[in-house]
């Protein structure tokens, strides 16, 4: 068992072979080796709060048995499979992600932090989806964007941007 | 729960993440809802890149578009600038406007009205006297035809008196072959970069049987920018990506095949030798690396040869000769060709994967010709398939990155798309009678038909897109030009030459990077 620390305190124990989804904390756990060191000594968290750690934990159990995503230059490979439209998400997955927007949010700054790559890419195809197929204005109204245009810069930006809409 | 993060303070590198789960116009929208956003989307190169990639993957000919217009849109024909930007350089390229450029040929490609340029050749010789201004709004004709393309247009060769004619993307110009004593344009092409192309031509009566090529770039024709002998060859075959292939002998007896390469020096440089019984065809092709496909009669005994060669490496490139020992062999199957005549004729080589080797014939007996595309193996050196077309034209296309050949079908008066990896025909009896085929960018090709109409296909679906409104005895070509897609047409032959340009709105962008130059 691993024993995390949350920003606020909060101690979860976890079994190691599932927090390992998370490349930092596998990294961790090999560079302190097999000693009963890490049972003992939990691993402070500080920029994921307890009920964030508590969905990175639940997705990381849901998934233990999935093949580990490459860790590699996450870049290079969108970039070779080209723009991809999110619309690949399982059951489970999505009710996973259910959430309120600011949990959503912290749950890709978590993923991204721990280097658990499977679910920052879920967490970032959900936002995508919310963004997908919306008008600018809904965006702006979904995410609380302030609209800081002026109405020629708006008219503008529209105008250079034709192009894409008259696809 | 803790403090709300909203989506606006999410790190830059999360925020392009997001973005690149996305589609071009959900990207486009997201980016007018403020100014953060806009710079966010517009300043990333490489999520245009990963727009570009999804929406045009990555080929040859999409290479070559890349290439071109960087030149209509930047000038850039600096050799060593002339190839499409690497991915590497992924972060300076401005993908943005290239996929804007991009899916605006396209759009214009497919469902564009091309904007018509018609031409009336006057007599050739007496105004060859005029310092080449060949073209006129009235005269009388002689024969013509079209012997070459470059990225910007074309070369018609205005016979008798061999002048060559230039086009770009419209414009007129005249190419004027310096020496009298040379008759045959035997090669024009693109070379180096966007805007140079080579000529090269012989005096067939001369013992020495030499050669010279011309290099002329394209904003500056009434002279060559180089010239340059080759001596003791019977024809110069190819030229294609700064490369040159010609080859000496007699046919029935050894010939020689020589590769030059026209990137590096003045003079010509034999880069690879190889000896076969006869030639038919070959070919140069891929990623700047050139490869040489020699398709000849092996004997007496009727079979076909395939080889293959490759450059020597720079140590050998002076013992040129050694590299005879590197040639790899396919022979296809004695009854593959349906017992060939002497003087079947190889069409097209091409390559589809690492093993598979396309080759498309025709036959030439019994006063008709029949196309025929064979797919081998070069590992087991088996014939995969062999797709008979018959009795209808002598042309066929082969488009590798497409997994497609376009060729003339059994079944007469039609033409269609065999799927190369299977040899099946997917799609047939579009034409009346197709006649000349030329492939243009992406998914297009191009042909012509009996009812004198000019046809695209969508090599994608195998069906036709548009048929044009011009009655025309000949097609030409059919380009992927710079920024600008056009369609060359003969128009009775020897009298009227009609330009199409399927993207009028660029060829101002594309004539003021010329005149710069």
């Amino acid at each position: 068992m691993v024993k995390l620390t949350s920003s606020e305190g909060t101690e979860f124990d976890v079994e190691r072979s599932v927090i390992e989804r998370s490349l930092l904390i596998k990294n961790l756990l090999d560079d302190v080796g097999e000693s009963d060191t890490c049972a003992y000594t939990p691993i402070p968290l500080p920029n994921v709060s307890g009920p964030i750690l508590a969905k990175v934990i639940e997705y990381c159990e849901h998934h233990r048995n999935d093949p580990v995503v490459g860790h590699g230059d996450a870049d290079a490979e969108l970039d070779a499979s080209g723009a991809r439209v999110s619309d690949e998400i399982d059951e489970w997955d999505m009710e996973f992600c259910k959430v309120d927007q600011g949990t959503l949010f912290e749950m890709i700054l978590a993923a991204n932090y721990l280097d658990i790559r499977s679910m920052l890419d879920l967490t970032c195809k959900t936002v995508a989806n919310m963004i997908k197929n919306k008008t600018p204005e809904e965006i702006r109204k979904t995410f609380n964007i302030t609209n800081d245009f002026s109405p020629e810069e708006e008219e503008q930006v529209q105008r250079e941007n034709a192009w894409c809409e008259d696809r | 729960m803790t403090k709300t993060v909203p989506l606006q303070q999410q790190p830059r590198e999360t925020l392009l993440r997001i973005l690149r789960c996305l589609d071009l116009q959900s990207i486009v929208r997201f980016a007018r809802t403020c100014a953060k956003n806009h710079t966010l989307v517009f300043a990333d190169s490489l999520l245009w890149r990963a727009l570009y990639r999804g929406a045009f993957p990555d080929s040859e000919s999409e290479r070559q578009w890349l290439s071109r217009w960087q030149f209509a849109a930047h000038g850039v024909n600096d050799c060593t600038k002339r190839l499409a930007p690497s991915e590497a350089a992924g972060d300076t390229f401005d993908w943005h406007t290239a996929l804007r450029a991009r899916i605006d040929t396209e759009a214009n490609w497919r469902s564009g009205d091309g904007k018509i340029h018609r031409y009336y050749i006057s007599d050739a010789q007496s105004s060859a006297a005029d310092n080449g201004n060949l073209l006129q709004r009235e005269g009388t004709l002689r024969r013509m035809e079209v012997v070459g393309t470059t990225s910007w247009g074309a070369v018609l060769l205005v016979r008798p008196c061999c002048s060559l004619l230039a086009f770009r993307c419209g414009v007129d110009r005249c190419l004027q072959v310096l020496d009298a004593g040379i008759s045959r344009p035997h090669v024009i092409g693109q070379v180096m970069a966007t805007d140079q192309i080579v000529v090269a031509s012989g005096n067939c009566s001369d013992a020495t049987r030499q050669f010279a090529v011309w290099i002329w770039q394209a904003h500056a024709l009434d002279s060559p920018a180089r010239q340059i002998i080759i001596g003791y060859h019977v024809e110069l075959k190819s030229v294609r990506g700064g490369w040159l292939l010609g080859w000496s002998g007699a046919l029935g007896a050894k010939v020689d095949f020589t590769l030059y390469d026209l990137h590096q020096r003045t003079a010509c440089h034999p880069v690879v030798r190889a000896s076969v019984s006869a030639c038919e065809f070959l070919d140069i092709s891929k990623d700047g690396q050139p490869r040489v496909y020699v398709a000849s009669m092996c004997g007496t005994s009727y079979r076909w040869q395939i080889k293959t060669a490759v450059p020597a490496p720079a140590a050998d490139a002076e013992n040129a000769d050694r590299t005879l020992g590197k040639l790899q062999s396919v022979v296809l199957d004695e009854g593959g060709m349906d017992m060939p005549h002497w003087r079947d004729r190889i069409i097209e080589v091409g390559r589809i994967d690492a093993d598979r080797i396309l080759v498309s014939a025709s036959d030439f007996r019994q006063g008709f010709s029949d196309v025929s595309v064979h797919c081998l193996s070069q590992q087991s050196e088996r014939m995969l398939w062999l797709q008979p077309c018959r009795r209808i034209g002598n042309d066929a296309v082969l488009l590798p990155e497409r997994h497609l050949a376009l060729t003339t079908t059994t079944s007469p008066g039609k033409f269609g798309f065999v799927d190369m990896r299977t040899g099946e025909m997917k799609s047939s009896g579009v034409l009346e009678s197709g006649f000349i085929f030329h492939r243009a960018i992406g998914t297009l090709v191009m042909a012509g038909n009996r009812r004198r109409r000019c046809l695209l296909f969508d090599t994608d679906s195998c069906t036709s897109l548009k048929e044009t409104s011009e009655t025309l005895s000949k097609v030409g070509y059919a380009l992927g030009g710079v920024a600008a897609t056009y369609a060359i047409y003969i128009n009775q032959p020897g009298t009227i030459c009609s330009v199409i340009d399927f993207f009028p709105a660029t060829r101002r962008q594309y004539e003021a990077a010329v005149m710069i130059e």
